[in-house]
């Protein structure tokens, strides 16, 4: 593996870092969304500092460069952060519609009330 | 004395719900039945929601679109939480389909105790004038089909939106109720949770007035 492609994976790896500790410093990313994100900063800096793991993995698994192997286990990773979050999304989804329901009948219930208590004063 | 609601879906029907609505309220009923009902109006963007207020018939309005599905369940979750405890809920269609006339039979066999969720079919026992398009038929069989292979229980009418659901499935129902093609997949899921399950004949009329809305067709086939 080129020394030029170890120092892009570090440098975008610390820059991915820097993206993740300050949105979770400022609230825009939950704490525990953050994990997933960190473990592939976790991995790009395994591979950078220890290439011959890459090398010997690829070997393994009869992949012809290493370049080629971190791509695929990139897509790979970003395919798992996405149908996580669909699953997620999905969850969602069900709580909106809860609230939306319980919402619509509270506020039904409480118009209904204040009508009755305003027929009430009439009379 | 049976309490039952009639829950009312309504999205776009200014020219149906009204009528509709009559036709429950001149219906008169066996002794020892309670039946009220309310319209869940589904985010319409015509003058649903205000033709109701103007008329007061209780109108829930959904603060945002849901879909057919989500509709139906805010239905049986007011049926459940709401001021009255109500032994039966009915879905009712609020474009007129349904004939009020049939309300009873539907209910009969949930009164009775026979069985926990009653699907008004127009494929049996004649009752029905309008049975629907070939196509839409074609369609019904085989979702009809496909629900026979996973549950071994033979429903054919098994996108019918007139149906009643006892308490026990009222519970059941309000916290789980599918969403995308709402009517055929619940019964899967009753039938799973061992709800039993019948087929009732009633009779359903071609739809008065106003295009299908596309959530409606779709769930209407």
């Amino acid at each position: 593996m080129s020394v030029f492609l170890r120092g892009e994976m570090i440098v975008m790896a610390l820059l991915v870092m820097l993206i993740i500790v300050r949105s979770v410093n400022k609230k825009r990313l939950r704490l525990q969304y953050s994990f997933f994100w960190l473990l592939i900063v976790l991995g790009l800096l395994v591979v950078a500092f220890f290439p011959g793991v890459v090398i010997w993995l690829c070997g393994l698994m009869q992949i012809q460069t290493p370049s080629n192997m971190i791509y695929l286990f990139g897509i790979l990773a970003l395919l798992l952060i996405s149908f996580y979050q669909t699953t997620l999304l999905s969850k969602q989804a069900d709580r909106i519609t809860r609230l939306t329901q319980l919402i619509s009948i509270e506020k039904y219930l409480t118009e209904k009330k204040e009508g009755e208590d305003r027929e009430k004063e009439r009379h | 004395m049976t309490r039952v609601l009639l829950i009312l879906p309504a999205y776009n029907e200014e020219e149906n719900i009204l009528r509709t609505v009559e036709h429950i309220k001149e219906a008169r009923f066996s002794q020892g039945l309670q039946v009220d009902y309310v319209v869940i109006n589904d985010g319409s963007r015509d003058r649903t929601e205000a033709l109701c207020r103007e008329r007061g018939v209780p109108c829930i309005t959904l603060v945002q679109n849901l879909g057919i599905g989500g509709a139906v369940q805010t239905g049986y979750l007011y049926a459940l939480m709401g001021p009255q405890a109500y032994d039966i809920a009915v879905q009712f269609d609020g474009d007129g389909q349904h004939d009020i006339g049939s309300l009873e039979n539907l209910i009969k066999p949930i009164r009775e105790g026979q069985c926990d969720f009653t699907v008004g079919s127009r494929f049996i026992g004649g009752a029905s004038g309008f049975r629907s398009t070939a196509l839409r038929r074609a369609g019904i069989s085989y979702l009809s089909f496909l629900i026979r292979l996973v549950t071994g229980q033979r429903i054919r009418d098994v996108t019918s939106g007139y149906r009643a659901a006892s308490r026990g499935a009222i519970e059941y129902l309000s916290r789980e109720y599918p969403v995308d093609y709402p009517e055929p997949e619940s019964l899967v899921c009753l039938c799973r949770q061992g709800f039993r399950i019948e087929e009732v004949p009633v009779n359903m009329f071609e739809r008065e007035g106003g295009p299908p809305s596309g959530l409606f067709a779709l769930c209407t086939i």
